[in-house]
């Protein structure tokens, strides 16, 4: 005899089992006329396989409930269908906003008056800024009042397709 | 739409009544169980046609069940579900019956479901695989152990008086 008793064990548990090959199972049933004790050893693992199934076993069928369930839709539809949405959408969103726009009456601004003033020299704005956190600045504060400039001059910019216009001040 | 609900109903006749039964096996809560296999149809549904293409629906099927009815079990009371088999007494004509079903009940679990695999549901060991999530192996392993001691137990009653 060259199979092992485990080996032997495990066919004989899986032939009880109904999980062998049927030409496997022929062949083990055939050695099993010529080992008597393996024999035996195969009819107690049948019947306790028979007796678990007889445990096991389903009592009756159970009667089936309705099936609720519906099926889903494909979801590459589904995804097309929702980009679809989400395009009318933003489409109708875009339509809106021209309406609007178009409606939105922008009352005509009166003419721009810019006014420049005379530039003070740079140098001093510099040495200002320089000299701003000097103990005697924080000290005494400055004086805020500004020397008028010499001379004026007015930007009059009456349209945005006109070039402005400079005009001088007395 | 037509056609896929005639295939799901299709699947749902012929696969239903064994997930039912694997179910209310499970849980001793009857309204629970009925809930689960709509639930299990329910993702059957969402798979589509993927389930047709499938080599066995029936496990995919019993495998989803066993996933819901394991989420149950951990939502709700562990007592819902019945973690073992149910022990009210039953005569039984052969006395070896009565042996056999309290050494089932004493299997540890994973044996036993196995067990319960191979011979309620007659799955083969690539479907257990498959509902289990494990290695072929594992599961001829767990088979060849239930057997071994349900063996063992109907020789230590035969020999004790």
């Amino acid at each position: 005899m060259n199979v092992k008793p485990e080996t032997l064990e495990r066919l004989l548990i899986d032939h009880a089992a109904g999980a062998l090959e049927p030409d496997v199972g022929e062949l083990l049933d055939a050695w099993l006329t010529h080992d008597p004790q393996a024999a035996a050893t195969a009819s107690e693992l049948r019947e306790t396989m028979d007796l678990a199934q007889q445990v096991l076993r389903r009592k009756r069928p159970e009667p089936l409930p309705p099936l609720q369930v519906r099926p889903a839709q494909p979801r590459r539809r589904w995804r097309l269908s929702r980009l679809l949405v989400h395009a009318a959408c933003a489409a109708a969103g875009f339509l809106a906003a021209l309406a609007v726009a178009d409606k939105v009456v922008v009352p005509p601004s009166p003419p721009v008056r810019i006014v420049r003033l005379a530039a003070e020299p740079p140098a001093r704005e510099v040495a200002a800024a320089s000299s701003f956190w000097t103990m005697e600045n924080l000290y005494q504060p400055r004086s805020h009042s500004r020397s008028a400039p010499a001379n004026r001059t007015r930007v009059i910019w009456t349209s945005p397709v006109k070039p402005p216009e400079i005009r001088g001040e007395p | 739409m037509d056609q896929r609900q005639d295939s799901l109903e299709g699947l749902y006749r012929r696969h239903g009544p064994a997930v039912l039964a694997y179910l209310r096996a499970r849980c001793r809560d009857r309204q629970a169980a009925d809930d689960l296999l709509q639930d299990t149809f329910v993702q059957a549904a969402d798979q589509g046609e993927g389930i047709a293409a499938l080599r066995s629906p029936r496990a995919w099927l019993i495998a989803v069940a066993r996933n819901l009815s394991l989420m149950l079990l951990r939502r709700r009371r562990p007592v819902e579900l019945a973690d073992d088999p149910p022990s009210r007494p039953q005569v039984a004509a052969d006395p070896r019956l009565d042996q056999m079903r309290q050494a089932v009940a004493r299997l540890p679990e994973p044996f036993r479901e196995v067990l319960e695999l191979r011979l309620r549901e007659e799955l083969s060991y690539g479907q257990i695989a498959q509902v289990l999530e494990i290695p072929v192996g594992t599961v001829r392993s767990r088979l060849h152990h239930a057997v071994q001691r349900l063996r063992e137990s109907l020789l230590t009653r035969r020999v004790s008086p």
